[in-house]
């Protein structure tokens, strides 16, 4: 073999790659600094040797054939360090090094017309220092996601908690003011009749003791509702759904407010055949429709009507009820807040009838725990319509 | 442009380096890989904007480069949109990758895919008409399509894109990407005339 001059070769000692040399009869000619220091190889000891003496597993086809066609065409080769992790096998600091090999032909006249140049690229530090990347993002993306869940958690807890501050504002204010106008009444009336009962003939009586039932009615609706809601909220409301006739229970709470309708001169018509039935917790119901009942009692000026309607629509398997009124009806921006427990919006009835708001709340809450929907168009001055549809038997 | 007997001549060529480099990968992967190139289209320089829609151009495309020059002189590129590259390299090294970022020793991988079909191509062109061509070495990058042939022909009068559909089918996973040959003017010339020759 000729001796080939290596002092040329020496640039190659400054490359941070390791390089190897080879004749076209794969003998090494030179191996730099870089390989010396990752294979444990001395150029001094291999120099002239087959490369495949000193790694066997170049000598396979698969990789013979391939350093071959990099002497006959030319072409360069790219052995990538997933692929080919041990092409080379080398040490960086007493590991294994990750590194990609290039292979290419380097046109030389002073040797026997080319050499093969393999260049071995230490990724070591790049693939860990990425690694370590991605995992450091990964771990932010975690603690980003369970911030976040934490985050929402608080939000749901403090909306949780304004919302029971509402219900416990809305609970005192009833307290306050819709129960203390009709029990102030009765306390001065009942004084007035203790005071001067002398005085008082038979029809003044009678009207005082008329007007104290009337605030005792309404007190006792408002306690009615306070009880209900005060159950509702605090999970002590059962739902036992069963099929009910609806014509009975609307007749039955008909009479109950039929001394206020025949005081405000109203007109009630109740169109509803016998056979309608609705799939719901009775008590739930009674108390929806007492109060659709009362709140268009209230809010239909004197000699008004209500119409109250059920229909069965037998292809959906669902109940119709409505209740219209020509009543004093609902702005937009009050309709959009009917069923705020927190809303301020409430007014009393046209002869300055109690009305807490609390009623429809319930109504809206009942409809829905029974399946149901409740939608209402109202138009001031004109009147309102509210539509509640139940399931018409029981739902498989 | 190039006639149509030049056209069937160029894509015989393909479809012959194609064999190799399917052959190529199969070997080093150890399982059967299928190659193939279901049509050629060729644009000019001012055609680009159509080459961009073409591929669904994006500015993330997965490309390994190789120049050649000599009697001719272009660029070899195989480009993958960033879902084909990260499927390619799943099924060829059997690693379940989830994030379309590669790092650098999938990139490498990628790399010598690439490196393989370029060779393969450049070689059956170089078998063909016994070119003397010198290669670069294989370059990898992200980019889109048009920005890597403008940069490829900046500064030429006219330039001729060739456009290689390239399905990749590794356990009977199919996967897409796009051979690129690029050429200037004078080259294409001088293809052209090598192909006549060739179909003669």
């Amino acid at each position: 073999m000729k001796k080939v001059d290596q002092f040329r070769f020496r640039i190659l000692d400054n490359s941070p790659e390791g390089v190897i040399l080879l004749d076209t009869h794969y003998r090494i000619i030179y191996l730099n600094r870089m390989i010396e220091r990752w294979t444990g190889f001395i150029l001094e000891a291999v120099e002239g040797q087959p490369i495949t003496e000193l790694f066997p597993h170049m000598a396979k086809p698969a990789y013979y054939n391939r350093l071959k066609q990099v002497f006959e065409n030319g072409f360069p080769l790219v052995l990538s360090a997933q692929l080919h992790p041990d092409f080379l096998p080398s040490r960086r600091r007493g590991k294994p090094l990750i590194g990609q090999t290039t292979i290419s032909r380097v046109e030389e006249s002073d040797t026997s017309g080319a050499l093969l140049r393999i260049s071995l690229m230490d990724m070591t530090v790049s693939t860990t220092q990425y690694a370590k990347i991605v995992s450091l993002q990964q771990q932010t993306g975690v603690e980003i996601a369970e911030r976040k869940h934490a985050e929402a958690a608080l939000l749901k807890e403090r909306e949780a908690l304004q919302e029971a501050n509402a219900a416990k504002d809305k609970f005192f204010s009833i307290l306050a003011h819709d129960l203390r106008g009709p029990l102030g009444g009765m306390v001065s009336m009942s004084e007035t009749m203790l005071d001067q009962f002398d005085l008082f003939d038979k029809d003044e009586l009678k009207d005082i003791v008329r007007i104290m039932n009337h605030s005792s009615s309404q007190v006792f609706d408002l306690l009615k509702n306070l009880l209900t809601w005060s159950r509702l909220n605090t999970g002590r409301m059962d739902w036992q759904p069963a099929l009910t006739r609806i014509k009975p229970l609307v007749n039955d709470l008909a009479g109950l407010f039929q001394v206020q309708i025949v005081e405000k001169e109203l007109a009630l018509e109740i169109s509803c055949p016998d056979s309608i039935l609705v799939y719901a917790d009775q008590a739930m119901l009674e108390t929806v429709l007492r109060n659709l009942l009362s709140n268009a009692l209230k809010f239909t000026p004197r000699g008004g009507r209500i119409q109250f309607s059920c229909a069965e629509q037998v292809e959906t398997h669902q109940t119709v009820l409505q209740i219209q009124d020509t009543g004093v009806g609902m702005r937009p921006e009050v309709l959009e807040q009917v069923f705020d427990i927190s809303s301020k919006y409430h007014t009393p009835g046209t002869e300055n009838e109690a009305s807490s708001g609390l009623g429809l709340v319930l109504v809206k809450e009942f409809v829905e725990r029974n399946q149901g929907h409740l939608s209402i168009e109202s138009e001031p001055g004109v009147g309102s319509l509210f539509t509640c549809i139940f399931p018409s038997s029981a739902q498989e | 442009m190039m006639t149509t007997d030049q056209r069937a001549a160029m894509t015989e060529l393909i479809n012959i380096s194609i064999g190799v480099a399917a052959n190529s990968l199969s070997e080093i992967v150890n399982t059967r890989v299928i190659l193939k190139v279901p049509r050629l289209r060729i644009f000019g320089l001012s055609e680009l904007p159509q080459l961009g829609d073409e591929v669904k151009d994006s500015s993330s495309f997965a490309t390994v480069r190789q120049d050649f020059f000599g009697n001719l002189s272009g660029t070899a590129a195989l480009a993958f949109p960033p879902e084909s590259a990260v499927n390619l390299i799943s099924l060829i090294t059997e690693t379940e990758l989830s994030e379309e970022n590669l790092d650098v020793m999938q990139t490498g991988t990628l790399l010598e895919i690439g490196n393989i079909i370029n060779n393969a191509f450049l070689g059956t062109l170089n078998n063909q008409f016994d070119f003397h061509v010198n290669y670069t070495l294989p370059e990898y990058s992200e980019g889109s399509i048009t920005s890597l042939v403008e940069t490829t022909l900046e500064g030429k009068v006219d330039g001729l894109i060739m456009l290689a559909d390239t399905n990749i089918s590794v356990l009977s996973k199919a996967i897409e990407g796009h051979l690129l040959l690029i050429f200037e003017v004078a080259d294409v010339d001088y293809l052209k005339i090598r192909l006549d020759e060739m179909m003669a």
